[in-house]
């Protein structure tokens, strides 16, 4: 194997004039996201396996109790790790970041903890004092395009699945106590918004000129682009939603110039990805939470009637 | 000891592993033989580059120092001269680890047997070439008494614990590859707790044996 990334100009023609006749080499949709395989941790909290397509990814959330920055003395921390290394294809180097993983990085950072999507003021203990820090270990195992979405869409899985431990401040808040997950439920983080990328790569199948004269709009838009779409691109944009309907992130960094009501058209069709993914979230946790429920015969431990 | 084991998972590798010895899950890539850069380039050897990242957070020290061993280790047995000038890139990823809190001593051992155990599959997965087989045993010592394979509790309460390699020629325990011991042990202990290991490997080896004959026929399952 090498570390050579380029695509032979057969591979290249075979692809774009297979999707001038609207196929796709995996035989998806052009607006088709690959579906996501998920594996939930039994054992702790927070930790997830996502298989999305052959693209593979661990998360793990992890919590530890630390002093918060001075200027901000009610907010717990929130980190994301999101380092690539050489596991998931040969071209990213362990030593130094390129552009590509810099890029990714900071969109992920952008889509979730820019957005607020974790309730900060919620992770507070003592103020200016005590706080969680909630730190996110996003690891890539295994590239075939589109890290964004699905480093994004695991990052949320994994903080739904992540519980950190119960504490109680005795001593007139001198001294915490913080409980074992065994001797008590430990809690749920408060997750305010689940914030989707979702990636559109773009392919201009007539000449540059006319595209750049923005004569014709007879380009063509992959959602959920795999490694050999990735490579051949022409520009790409990935636009961050939630389920509420909100705008979170417009990325576009540069690529062919397209049309605004593309755009758009784009962000309209993406509502109902995001309404699905953000429901497949909900939908496993909440199995995953009954299986745990009964598998620790919690139901022996309630006290008083259903209401 | 039990482990578990699934190898070929990753695709832009050469060679993958992913293995589950207790509580300590690991995931292991091998890439190469590949052009190095310019300064790994050995004349007349492979070069090795290993990175071993952490479960939790992002590498330190630790990882250094768990990664100087593993060079140690597979640099005696990996056969360098059969690629000069190249390079064999080895990415170890904990997914799972024993995690010690604040104030308890951290503990690298049991991760350092997965590790090595691991990337014994991930090497024959690539088709790299090795001298001789390996496998590796975490021990702790309680009054004397060894467990295989201890979990946290058990190193918390050991007096001493190891971590020792053999390499394995013709399904025999050859010679220690790595010895890493901490703690307090008489030398008569030690010398017992060595001649044990290496039955206990030598155990182990049948297992890898076992899964690689598996695995070999399942690969070429298409040949007759």
């Amino acid at each position: 194997m090498s570390k050579n990334i380029e695509v032979s100009t057969n591979e290249k023609t075979y692809f774009l004039e297979a999707l001038k006749s609207g196929i796709r080499l995996d035989s998806r949709a052009f607006d088709e996201i690959r579906q996501p395989e998920i594996t939930l941790s039994k054992k702790e909290y927070g930790y997830v396996e996502l298989d999305w397509g052959t693209t593979k990814l661990a998360v793990r959330v992890s919590a530890e109790i630390r002093k918060p920055y001075e200027d901000r003395p009610f907010e717990g921390l929130f980190m994301i790790n999101c380092e690539i290394s050489s596991m998931s294809w040969p071209h990213f180097d362990n030593q130094k970041n390129s552009n590509d993983e810099v890029l990714i990085a900071r969109i992920i950072e952008k889509a979730i903890r820019r957005s607020n999507s974790l309730d900060l003021e919620s992770l507070c203990i003592i103020a200016g004092e005590k706080v969680w820090c909630i730190t996110v270990d996003l690891n890539f195992l295994n590239y075939d395009g589109n890290f964004i979405d699905a480093g994004c869409f695991g990052v949320m899985l994994a903080l739904h699945h992540f519980k950190k431990p119960d504490i109680s401040i005795v001593n007139g808040g001198e001294d915490i106590i913080v409980h074992d997950v065994n001797e008590r439920q430990p809690v749920p983080l408060s997750v305010l918004h689940v914030p989707v990328c979702l990636t559109y790569s773009f392919y201009n199948p007539g000449n540059k000129e006319s595209n750049l004269k923005g004569e014709d709009d007879d380009e063509i838009y992959l959602l959920d682009a795999n490694l050999l779409e990735e490579q051949n691109r022409e520009g790409s944009i990935v636009i961050t939603l939630n389920k509420n309907r909100e705008l979170i992130q417009l990325s576009k960094n540069g690529g062919i110039p397209i049309n605004a009501n593309v755009l758009l058209e784009l962000s309209f069709k993406s509502m109902k990805i995001v309404d699905r993914l953000t429901e497949k979230i909900k939908e496993v946790i909440k199995k995953h939470e009954a299986e745990r429920y009964e598998e620790l015969n919690l139901r022996l431990l309630e006290v008083g009637a259903d209401r | 000891m039990t482990f578990q084991v699934r190898t070929s998972l990753l695709e832009n590798v050469d060679g993958s592993a992913e293995l589950q010895i207790g509580n300590t899950k690991v995931i292991t890539s091998v890439t190469g033989p590949i052009e190095p850069k310019a300064r790994q380039d050995l004349p007349n050897q492979a070069s090795l580059e290993i990175v071993i990242r952490p479960a939790v957070d992002l590498a330190s020290t630790r990882e250094k120092l768990l990664e100087d061993k593993l060079r140690s280790l597979l640099q005696s047995i990996i056969v360098r001269y059969k690629y000069p000038r190249q390079l064999i890139q080895i990415v170890v990823q904990f997914l799972v680890s024993d995690t010690s809190s604040e104030g308890e001593i951290d503990y690298t051992s049991n991760e350092l047997n997965a590790a090595i155990n691991c990337c014994y599959f991930a090497l024959i997965d690539a088709g790299v070439a090795l001298s001789a087989s390996f496998a590796s045993l975490s021990i702790s010592l309680n009054d004397g008494k060894a467990t295989y394979n201890p979990s946290l509790v058990d190193l918390n309460k050991s007096d001493s614990h190891h971590v020792i390699c053999f390499n394995i020629v013709k399904g025999k325990a050859d010679k220690i590859l790595l010895l890493e011991s901490q703690g307090d042990i008489e030398e008569e202990e030690l010398f017992t707790m060595i001649s044990n290991a290496v039955s206990e490997c030598e155990v182990i080896h049948q297992q890898q044996r076992k899964f690689i004959k598996e695995k070999v026929d399942n690969d070429y399952v298409w040949k007759q």
